[in-house]
């Protein structure tokens, strides 16, 4: 450590003395004024994007407001008892339930497996990795659109190639049928945002130095065994990062349900973030979608803070 | 070694095989989870006809710059085009200047509360865009930034913040504090320290946080759809489904259009997959 020391010591220019700071090298000298030009920026926009708005739509949610008439009435805590009661609600609810938490488990498996695959150094893996992680990049607005092509019944090539193969005997309306709407948005919604999955998981395979693979070759270990006592205890805290920030980013999705079906056929499709837009921008009840924000952001805090008692991801944090 | 590989074949040769077929395991599936992209590309340069006919044949005897062309002349494509590039350039630099400067403050200084801080900084994946967008939308009039793009950048940054402090101060904690004490001890400031020990060795980190939101803002739907209703001022997601509404029934121009929007996506991750990678690896 020493002769690193020196190295960086001897980088210092004589005409670096305390004597010759600038305006910025004296707010960095002040430890109060170094914490206010350091975490000034990002707390003054996490207050105005984040925490005035929440607690503007707490406040809204307790009263009657309509964009098409500027005056506020006062309904109080009651309305959360009218909307958690309320069937659509509740509706609402468990589809964001079922979207959330289906389509995570299939971002795990396909994560995961995506990033085990292209770990390896093989000819052509910067473009092989390039591809896999080339579905995150691409705006989910994009993919609802390919999506809505390639799925319509008349001309989507999805549907062309299972009558061609044979294991649909008529075309099928993917999107706008009740019974495979939802699975469908799961499935596309999966195909994009699994590569987050993989990008972390990804980044923790590299760390593994091969030296752990080539003692478990030596003592004997075959391919499942090397991956239970060696990949899997190195990526199963990265794994539970990603579920937890992938669940709380899939019960908020909005675009990609908005883009690819409008929340239909019917309401199938209508999880809470689209049910909000819909009370929000189409009925003008701006204090009732408000209300179902609060509940929402209510109870994504207690999924984090359950999380955060049982998976512990901030050990991980602070190993790195 | 060679003795539990087998009899017929070498340890080499049976490697061999092992790779190759490795290898075409990786790309059959790559190419598979690719299809939706081959797909778009096929769209953005075919004949509607031929597209909607769903022939292969006729879909490649009809390729034509015709879609691209069409869009490019016939639409506000190029004002999207603009309108996303200050936005995503806007969001960048906030969010490397803000992430990098609280990375440090996170990790350098001391004081009572930090705890409880850095997890707060956690709790910022909590808040849901959209709906968070419905108050944001009143405030934004309040404050004059509805159909504005500072507004809008302003908005934005706040997506790729948290993910990007929580980056950034993980790459300030693998920087030594000897590091910066030598620096100390030489003679030279805080400032100097911080600009030419802490933050050349977190480069890769606030490149990996750039990138990162890059893409947020590039991707970003929810808030342009709330704040922003001039179509002079739309970036390209809600460009693309303004024009997409009016001209739905042409799929070759609309997948001419997502593939315009796709190329920088995919440049993007092919030369800057390494730091993208570092980036994550730190927080992992």
């Amino acid at each position: 450590m020493s002769s690193a020391t020196d190295y960086v010591s001897s980088l210092v220019p004589r005409r670096w003395t305390r004597t010759t700071n600038s305006y910025l090298g004296d707010l960095f000298e002040n430890e109060y004024a170094l914490l206010v030009v350091c975490l000034g920026p990002a707390l003054a926009l996490f207050f105005l994007v984040a925490i005035l708005p929440m607690a503007w739509a707490f406040n809204l949610s307790l009263y009657e407001v309509s964009t098409l008439n500027p005056v506020w009435t006062w309904v109080g805590p009651g309305r959360f008892v009218d909307i958690l009661t309320s069937s659509g609600f509740q509706n609402a609810f468990v589809r964001s339930l079922i979207f959330g938490f289906g389509s995570v488990a299939i971002q795990l498996v396909l994560g995961v497996g995506l990033a085990l695959l292209v770990n390896k150094d093989f000819r052509g893996d910067v473009l092989a990795r390039a591809l896999a992680l080339l579905p995150y990049m691409v705006p989910a607005v994009v993919i609802g659109m390919v999506g809505q092509f390639m799925l319509n019944a008349q001309y989507g090539i999805v549907n062309l190639a299972l009558l061609r193969v044979g294991i649909l005997d008529q075309p099928v309306a993917f999107l706008g049928l009740p019974e495979t709407a939802m699975a469908t948005i799961m499935v596309v919604a999966s195909w994009k945002f699994a590569v987050f999955v993989t990008l972390l998981t990804l980044a923790r395979l590299q760390s593994i130095p091969d030296h752990f693979y080539e003692g478990a070759t030596m003592c004997g270990a075959n391919a499942w065994q090397k991956f239970r006592d060696v990949t899997l205890p190195r990526i199963q805290n990265v794994i539970l990062i990603a579920a937890l920030l992938r669940t709380l980013w899939m019960f908020n999705k909005f675009d990609i349900i908005y883009i690819m079906t409008r929340g239909g056929p019917g309401q199938t499709t209508t999880t809470i973030p689209l049910l909000a837009y819909e009370i929000a921008f189409n009925q003008y009840e701006l204090g009732q979608a408000a209300a179902i924000a609060a509940l929402m952001f209510v109870f994504l805090a207690l999924w984090s803070v359950l999380y955060f008692r049982v998976a512990r991801p901030e050990e991980e944090v602070r190993v790195a | 070694m060679t003795q539990i590989v087998g009899t017929y074949l070498s340890y080499g040769q049976a490697a061999r095989i092992k790779s190759i077929s490795y290898q075409i395991v990786v790309w059959a599936t790559l190419l598979t989870l690719m299809v939706p992209i081959i797909w778009l590309v096929i769209g953005a340069f075919s004949g509607l006809e031929a597209l909607l006919s769903g022939n292969i044949s006729r879909i490649f005897s009809s390729i034509t710059l015709d879609p691209i062309r069409q869009v490019f002349f016939a639409s506000n494509f190029f004002t999207y085009y603009r309108n996303s590039l200050v936005v995503a350039a806007g969001v960048v630099v906030f969010t490397v200047v803000a992430s990098t400067l609280a990375g440090y403050g996170l990790t350098r200084v001391q004081f009572r509360g930090k705890k409880w801080l850095a997890r707060l900084i956690l709790f910022g994946y909590m808040f849901p865009p959209l709906l968070l967008s419905l108050p944001m939308y009143q405030i934004w009039r309040e404050l004059g930034l509805l159909n504005s793009l500072f507004g809008l950048v302003i908005a934005e940054a706040s997506v790729p913040l948290p993910f990007g402090i929580w980056t950034m101060w993980l790459f300030f904690q693998t920087v030594p504090l000897d590091y910066e004490e030598s620096v100390w001890m030489a003679g030279g400031s805080r400032w100097h320290s911080f600009k030419d020990v802490a933050l050349p060795q977190a480069a890769p980190g606030m490149i990996a946080v750039g990138i990162f939101a890059f893409q947020s803002a590039w991707n970003n739907y929810t808030y342009p759809k709330v704040l922003i209703s001039e179509d002079a001022l739309r970036p390209l997601t809600t460009g693309i489904t303004q024009y997409a509404v009016q001209n739905y029934v042409f799929w070759n121009q609309v997948m001419a259009i997502a593939f315009t929007i796709v190329i920088p996506a995919f440049l993007m991750v092919y030369f800057l997959q390494k730091y993208l990678l570092e980036g994550y690896k730190a927080t992992a």
